[in-house]
């Protein structure tokens, strides 16, 4: 019998390991999206356009959003907010836009086989 | 700016593995960041203090430590996607297979390798009495820790040595509890460090702060220091350290 601690601990290692690939497609979109725009704001967006439901370590971001300049897909620019700090506002270069269509349609492929995966083998639809 | 902040992102800053430059953008977005949540908390909860606001502010944010590794993760690929397609490039240049590319390329490093250690080995007996007399020599190390009010004096002393050229001082002091729950120092710690000629090289008092860290750098002077210590009602914790530099390896062991 599986204890409710197994549970748990299969719940959390499954979100983490959905969600690390996830938060850097999520951030790629929301800069394509929303952008150019900065950190703090970026992550606000996420949150209020799923509802509340993508919900992140915010020091995961700033990591990744180096790791995408790097790769050449985003850039970034300083510039003084309104009497606030200054902030680091990233965009979406060309190849990140490429790369963020790519990435979008193997998401919804991958979504779609799993959704029929999980349809074609539900309990109720198959019973033993 | 919050201290609690301020302590969190110096965390952060000291954790990085990154130039001085980078740190600092890196510390300043992280800043603007840590702001305009803080802001934005405290508009939608007027009421909470601001100490309060600025602890789920970083907690959110996550352990220092683990956002400044997240910025420079270890290890990685032997053989990188872009170094694979720079081989291919190259053997498809010259005409010959990847294969062969790798061997020549192999037998260039084991080149540079054999000059390489030739090199450090020269180096290493030209510049070894250098870097012995610049190594640092571990003088004296006191760290107390008070989770109830301490009250009490004390005064110890350590020996310079006359070819020590520096003594160097790392001076630490926060107040009790966690990192994300520290409180300020409760009562007063006063240090007080004097030469063997009497001269007063450093007295402060702590009292009120979070944290604080300091180096201080004093000219050698043979003899022997001394460092005096009161605790009133402190409630905190302590961390001094003197090394010398400059001292002969024959030295170390008078």
């Amino acid at each position: 019998m599986v204890e409710l601690s197994d549970v748990a601990r299969f719940r959390d290692k499954m979100d983490r390991e959905l969600k690390s690939g996830l938060v850097t497609l999520v951030l790629l979109l929301a800069i394509d999206r929303t952008g150019p725009d900065y950190g703090y704001r970026l992550l606000k967006t996420i949150q209020e356009r799923s509802g509340g439901r993508l919900q992140f370590k915010e020091g995961t971001a700033y990591p990744l959003l180096q790791n995408l300049e790097k790769m050449g897909l985003i850039t970034s620019f300083w510039s003084d907010g309104a009497g606030g700090p200054p902030r680091k506002y990233y965009q979406i270069t060309d190849t990140g836009r490429r790369a963020l269509d790519q990435a979008l349609t193997d998401w919804r492929e991958l979504t779609d086989g799993v959704h029929t995966t999980i349809t074609s083998m539900d309990r109720k639809a198959n019973p033993p | 700016m919050n201290p609690i902040i301020e302590d969190y992102l110096r965390d952060v800053e000291t954790s990085l593995r990154a130039p001085p430059e980078q740190k600092k953008l890196i510390v300043t977005e992280l800043r603007g960041h840590l702001q305009e949540k803080l802001a934005d908390l405290r508009a939608a909860a007027p009421d909470r203090a601001d100490d309060d606001l600025a602890r789920e502010v970083v907690r959110d944010l996550g352990n220092p430590h683990d956002l400044a590794l997240a910025y420079t993760p270890e290890g990685g690929a032997v053989l990188k996607n872009s170094t694979g397609d720079t081989v291919l490039r190259v053997g498809k240049a010259v005409g010959r297979g990847a294969g062969k590319v790798l061997k020549y390329t192999a037998i260039g490093l084991a080149v540079l390798l054999v000059i390489g250690v030739g090199a450090g080995v020269w180096a290493y007996y030209e510049i070894k009495p250098l870097i012995e007399k610049n190594a640092p020599y571990p003088l004296y190390s006191i760290d107390p820790t008070c989770s109830h009010p301490c009250n009490t004096s004390q005064s110890q002393s350590f020996y310079v040595h006359p070819e020590a050229r520096e003594v160097r001082m790392s001076l630490s002091a926060h107040g009790p509890g966690d990192f994300d729950e520290r409180r300020p120092i409760h009562g007063t710690l006063h240090v007080l460090v004097t030469a063997p000629d009497g001269t007063v090289k450093y007295n402060h008092t702590f009292t009120a702060l979070r944290s604080t860290h300091e180096e201080i750098t004093w000219s050698a002077a043979q003899g022997d220091w001394t460092v005096a210590y009161r605790l009133e009602s402190f409630e905190g914790a302590l961390n001094v350290d003197v090394i010398a530099i400059g001292l002969p390896k024959d030295a170390w062991f008078d």
